[in-house]
């Protein structure tokens, strides 16, 4: 690049800088390119570069709300990933980067970089604020170790070419990394479709789902279910011939990740901390409905899961038990910090539960309102009756309502 | 624990060849016949068939003792409250815990429903109950069984009882061994399914006795058309079961499984295997009785021992009090055979003693 200084200067994150600073950072500038599908660098390793998007696109989410980015992704020259180097504290990567087209990128060292906006007099510690306030944006959904969901133009088409029945349509939205996401409609609407694509056992037809910027489906796509991303299935999936100990521990033992004894060591520690101990040498048909429950999440928290799908798990409780296992999911949800997503017809647990609420349309389901949920957490029982609740509740139900009647009508049509 | 992995697998590796080695013994032609001089033929008959299977049955004791070492070594590492109950109840007095299992409330019942059977069966004659009382009284027929010329006293009888298990236990094993697997293989892989199975289809409506003359011609002994046609009537059901087992397995566990980081290997022998006990038990439970019922029939056609074979020598000798007797012994046999089922049934599957 010829005029390196001069295109550092229409970095927004470098603007008010002088040239002599904008020189020294050109600098320790080193350009690089990067093929399709070259990873630039992985989810945990410890940084120490900064990257300023020169050409093409990769797959970590903007951080600015960039002009040119139709996806939420790193596409428009002069946007930032990686700032994690700038900042002393941040210890590992959180995303894979994967470059989504021919890139090339200016890496900046982050420690130099430091050194060369302290020696700024007037400015450089401007920038230096900016890099903490982006991180602090950044870190305000990463306090765990990633786990971003984004769903782009999700498609999902069953038989296209005998019944063709649109399940999902053109369905986008994000969950941050850590956030709790939950998708309620009308039964039949495609969110178990949607989830099942997320977990990698379906396939789209259209769009892309990526997870920490990493693909995880797309049309054509081999199915890849595993251990970052666990069910809990709406009937319970618990093995019936394994003891609640061993159940537990199928995950890590299965995959070779633990041997047995530390998974028992493991898992017996973890029952204590949720406070289902006591029951290791049970069979899961000799406990109550809202145990299994807990023994599948604990089951899933084993394998640390990016994310945790749960497909109306607590459908078939009663509802003092589905109460109680609400205050119980947040607790871990707010000990872990997991990215969740959740599945449920119930609004009520949909407010209550979520930092984002998608309402999905009937068949084809589509997205029809994203409802940020502003409710301070930890969250308790007392909740229900406050006024804000009340508000988003009615926000979703003007929502869903509709979607309902619309199902129920399509059902009556199709009865008749 | 990979040791003990290695010795399981070596264990039932060695009860197959063993079971396989015995069960070569009955293509021997001259097997069930040429008693040596003064040896009762019928006599001669049980004993060979336990011939046959003593010297390889020996040799395979071995590994299964160690087998069972390891395994209680096993348990002793674990101290789970469950296992230290058993053990608890273990060191009770022999005599304490043999009160327990046969007078409790259960067996009480049990054997009070065998009781009234009998009671109606014997005052069946005299309140002239239509059809019943032609059978000769429940008196009669004890009286029967062990009068002097009774079958209690005559070896015919005991090696008839030898002969006939014998019979059913390579019969059905045989079923076992092969129709499990067949049924998983159908159960997993549609092609497989569709290349093979309406082959199976055709096979299955025919009633496993009319298979008997093809049995008798193709089989060089006596012996194994007869045990060909046990296989055939516990196979059909074994197969049945397994493939329905297989299709029943919850296709969440499955997915929960892959989820979890389970390979297909894993998902085989971890979720699909025990989810389809339940149904190969049921289906080894019900073979066993088909195999009493195919027993009885191929005995009176093609044997020359058993029980099926003096129920029906009885018959063509107009004493119908024995015949009684070899039915209820057939009963008893059955009932044996069966109990034995469940209960290894159950110990397989412990978690279903729960509902």
């Amino acid at each position: 690049m010829t005029d390196l200084p001069g295109f550092l200067a229409t970095v927004e994150i470098f603007k008010d800088l002088g040239r002599e600073t904008l020189e020294r950072i050109a600098g320790i500038c080193e350009e690089k390119r990067f093929a399709k599908g070259a990873i630039v660098y992985r989810t945990g390793e410890v940084p120490d570069s900064l990257y300023i998007l020169t050409r093409g696109a990769v797959s970590h989410p903007s951080l600015i709300e960039a002009r040119g980015s139709t996806d939420g992704l790193v596409r428009t020259p002069g946007e930032l990933f990686g700032i994690a180097a700038v900042v002393e504290e941040m210890k590992r990567r959180v995303f894979t980067v994967e470059c989504l087209e021919e890139t090339v990128a200016c890496a900046v060292n982050g420690a130099r970089l430091r050194e060369i906006l302290k020696m700024d007099p007037s400015t450089g510690y401007i920038v230096m604020q900016r890099f903490a306030g982006l991180m602090a944006k950044v870190e305000g959904f990463v306090p765990a170790r990633g786990g971003g969901l984004s769903i782009r133009h999700a498609g999902k088409i069953y038989d296209p070419e005998g019944v063709h029945v649109v399940a999902v349509e053109d369905c986008s939205f994000d969950v941050a990394p850590g956030g709790l996401c939950v998708v309620v409609g009308p039964s039949g609407c495609g969110k178990t479709t949607l989830l099942n694509t997320i977990a990698g056992f379906d396939t789209l037809t259209a769009g892309e789902i990526y997870l920490d910027g990493r693909l995880i489906a797309a049309p054509g796509r081999d199915l890849k279910p595993g251990p970052d991303r666990i069910v809990v299935f709406q009937h319970g999936a618990l093995f019936p011939w394994k003891t609640v100990l061993d159940n537990i521990t199928f995950g890590p033992v299965v995959q070779r990740k633990m041997s047995r004894k530390e998974a028992e060591t493991e898992a017996r520690t973890l029952m204590v901390k949720v406070g289902i101990a006591g029951i290791e040498s049970q069979y899961p048909g000799e406990i109550s409905s809202g145990m299994r429950r807990r023994v599948e999440i604990v089951r899933a928290l084993i394998n640390d899961p990016m994310i945790l799908l749960l497909d109306e798990p607590f459908r078939a409780l009663d509802a003092l038990t589905k109460s109680v296992m609400h205050e119980y999911l947040l607790e871990l949800y707010d000990l872990s910090h997991k990215t969740v997503f959740f599945i449920t017809h119930d609004l009520e647990e949909a407010i209550f539960l979520a930092d984002l609420v998608v309402v999905m349309t009937t068949r084809p389901g589509r997205v029809k309102k994203l409802i940020a949920v502003d409710l301070p957490r930890p969250r308790t029982y007392r909740l229900l009756s406050s006024k804000r609740f009340l508000e988003l509740k009615q926000e979703t139900i003007e929502g869903v309502h509709e979607e309902a009647l619309k199902a129920f009508e399509a059902g009556e049509r199709e009865l008749a | 624990m990979r040791a003990a992995g290695a010795a399981k697998w070596a264990c039932i590796l060695w009860t197959l060849v063993c079971a396989g080695l015995g069960f070569f013994r009955f293509f021997d032609t001259t097997f069930p016949l040429n008693p040596p001089p003064g040896v009762h033929g019928e006599l001669h008959i049980a004993l060979q068939a336990m011939r046959a299977y003593r010297f390889w049955g020996a040799i395979w004791l071995a590994p299964a003792v160690g087998l069972l070492v390891v395994w209680r070594m096993k348990r002793e590492v674990d101290e789970d409250p469950a296992v230290l109950r058993t053990k608890a109840e273990r060191r009770r007095p022999l005599a304490t815990r043999v009160r327990k299992a046969v007078l409790n409330v259960h067996t009480l019942r049990s054997a009070l429903g065998v009781l009234a059977v009998l009671v109606v069966w014997q005052v069946a004659e005299p309140l002239g109950i239509p059809i019943v009382n032609r059978i000769p009284p429940f008196s009669e027929v004890v009286v029967r069984f062990f009068d002097d010329r009774g079958l209690f006293w005559r070896d015919k009888y005991w090696a008839g009882w030898v002969i006939s298990l014998f019979r059913i236990f390579s019969g059905f094993v045989l079923a076992l061994i092969i129709g499990v697997p067949q049924g998983l293989a159908w159960g997993i892989s549609r092609t497989w399914k569709a290349a093979s199975f309406p082959v199976f289809e055709i096979f299955r409506p025919i009633p496993p006795l009319a298979f008997l003359p093809a049995a008798i011609y193709l089989m060089p002994t006596a012996e194994l058309s007869i045990i060909l046609v046990i296989f055939l009537g516990a196979y059909f059901t074994i197969v049945l079961n397994t493939i329905n087992g297989v299709y029943n397995v919850d296709k969440s566990m499955q997915r929960a499984a892959l989820s979890l980081g389970a390979k297909r290997g894993d998902i085989f022998w971890k979720v699909v295997f025990p989810g389809t006990l339940p149904s190969i038990i049921t289906g080894a439970t019900v073979g066993m009785g088909i195999t009493w019922m195919v027993l009885v029939a191929a005995e009176m056609i093609a044997g020359r021992s058993g029980i099926g074979f003096l129920t029906w020598e009885s018959y063509t000798a107009g004493d119908i009090p024995q015949v009684v007797v070899g039915m209820a012994s057939m009963g008893v046999g059955g009932a044996i055979c069966s109990a034995i089922i469940w209960r290894l049934g159950n110990n397989l599957t412990p978690w279903r003693r729960l509902f």
